[in-house]
């Protein structure tokens, strides 16, 4: 096998497996256990569930690592179109996957307090359960914080598939627009959270541009013969 | 293969650098130090929650801004690393390890400012607590940002302390400007020490912002010696 059509396979099985197990813990949990403005009815679930949330927890932190896998993956691969973009997109990757590991503690926090241990016992249960709401859209806040990432990381990502030349130039410019498609719903998050749900919604032809070229990754490759000798 | 604009010349390399590290020091400054010094009452939870309820518009902002200037700021800190590799490719590696760590805590310390907005927003969760239990929960959050902010500028301390080097050991910037903003890197890394850092201040600041000052507007009406810069890049066989 050519090694760019190796390197592109490889990011495309990294992508995939991210893909796979991100929407566990970025949706399914959270749409199971969290009951928007109930903060008892969120304690319940999760007390109930506790496995799953810690499951999430761990495929947050476990998401974070491939993350950085699949920015290394994908730098190996675009190195050489332009090794400036390419560590630009790396470096906007790797604070993305701080940010995300941090945040996981407002989770841990939530968990903390919906348990109410021993020291907590100062605190009623009404309490307890408002503070550990408060740490759970402490965490979703921090997503949107996140998409801001996960939205700029895309935009020399875009730029070097559109140049690479070895993969089809529609896929860079789907990424590009993906890019801006983050970088609107965090802002909506911020000063229009009510209308959040439904600008995600709209926006998912958008978010689809990194599917696309996930599987495009994984199942097309890269077209060796559009490649320079060198390469 | 099409050059980008950010490898046509090391002195374009330098102008962008210095407008993100422009747009960095506007935006956090604003999102981060002054809208919320204008909102925060110090050691009065009542009067800054009135403050942030009454303005929420500017509080809302003051984060969207805090935000733009995370995202400046890598971009601004990778340039930096392109700008000096010539220097030393290590070093410069290593300053941008720092410098990326100090963005993640900086972007920590915004999420802890919007804190309050959920406390303020929640309504039937938060019915168990009396309003002044409320203030004294949105108050921690953002003195709890406040201290993210100072572990975040102890590791941009850092960050600048190798970058003064990298300029001193340069053949293409002066070396007084080196030797500023190792300064300022000093000043910063007070903040390791809170209680340190706030004796100190504003003469750490004082102290600190001739060393940013003088380095952006170095960068943007003068950029690099290009020649100097190349002849460096050619010893250690490093092109463009």
């Amino acid at each position: 096998m050519h090694p760019t059509v190796k390197a592109a396979r490889i990011a495309g099985a990294v992508y995939l497996s991210m893909v796979l197990t991100a929407p566990f813990s970025l949706i399914y949990v959270p749409s199971k256990l969290i009951v928007r403005g109930n903060a008892t009815a969120t304690a319940n679930n999760i007390l109930a569930h506790e496995t799953m949330f810690r499951l999430s927890i761990m495929g947050d932190l476990v998401g974070q690592v491939i993350f950085i896998c699949l920015a290394i993956a994908l730098y190996r691969l675009l190195r050489d179109v332009n090794r400036t973009w390419a560590w630009l997109m790396v470096s906007f990757v790797l604070v993305s996957a701080a940010v995300g590991f941090l945040n996981t503690l407002n989770n841990v926090a939530a968990l903390i307090l919906f348990r109410g241990d021993e020291f907590l016992t100062v605190f009623d249960q009404v309490r307890r359960e408002a503070l550990g709401m408060l740490f759970i859209r402490l965490h979703s806040q921090g997503q949107f914080i996140d998409e801001i990432f996960w939205g700029l990381w895309l935009f020399p990502f875009g730029l070097l598939v559109f140049r690479s030349g070895f993969l089809p130039r529609f896929l860079g410019i789907w990424l590009m627009i993906n890019c801006f498609g983050y970088l609107v719903l965090s802002v909506t998050a911020l000063f229009f959270p009510l209308y959040y749900e439904a600008a995600f919604r709209f926006s998912q032809p958008v978010l689809f541009g990194e599917l696309a070229t996930m599987l495009w990754l994984l199942i097309k490759g890269a077209k060796v013969t559009a490649l320079p000798v060198t390469a | 293969m099409t050059e980008p604009i950010i490898q046509r010349s090391p002195r374009s390399l330098a102008r962008i650098a210095g407008v993100f590290d422009f747009l960095e020091g506007l935006a956090s400054g604003f999102g981060q130090i002054i809208i919320p010094g204008m909102l925060v009452v110090a050691g009065n939870a009542a009067a800054t929650a009135a403050n942030i309820l009454a303005h929420g518009s500017l509080f809302r902002f003051s984060i969207l801004a805090a935000l733009i200037g995370i995202a400046c700021h890598v971009v601004w800190i990778f340039l930096f690393y392109k700008l000096f590799k010539p220097v030393n490719r290590s070093i410069s590696l290593l300053a941008a390890f720092f410098g990326l760590v100090a963005v993640a805590i900086q972007a920590f310390s915004s999420l802890l400012q919007a804190a309050p907005l959920i406390i303020m927003e929640a309504g039937q969760s938060f019915s168990a607590f009396n309003i002044e239990q409320l203030q004294a929960l949105t108050f921690m959050f953002l003195r709890f940002s406040a201290r993210a902010f100072n572990i975040y500028l102890a590791f941009f301390g850092i960050w600048c302390v190798l970058i003064g080097y990298l300029i001193f050991r340069s053949t293409f910037m002066p070396r007084i400007l080196g030797v500023l903003e190792a300064l300022a890197g000093l000043c910063w890394l007070t903040f390791l020490w809170p209680p340190l850092g706030h004796y100190l201040s504003p003469y750490n600041q004082i102290v600190a912002a001739p060393g940013e000052l003088s380095l952006m507007l170095w960068l943007l009406v003068f950029g690099v010696n290009v020649e100097r810069w190349k002849e460096q890049a050619a010893q250690h066989s490093l092109g463009l």
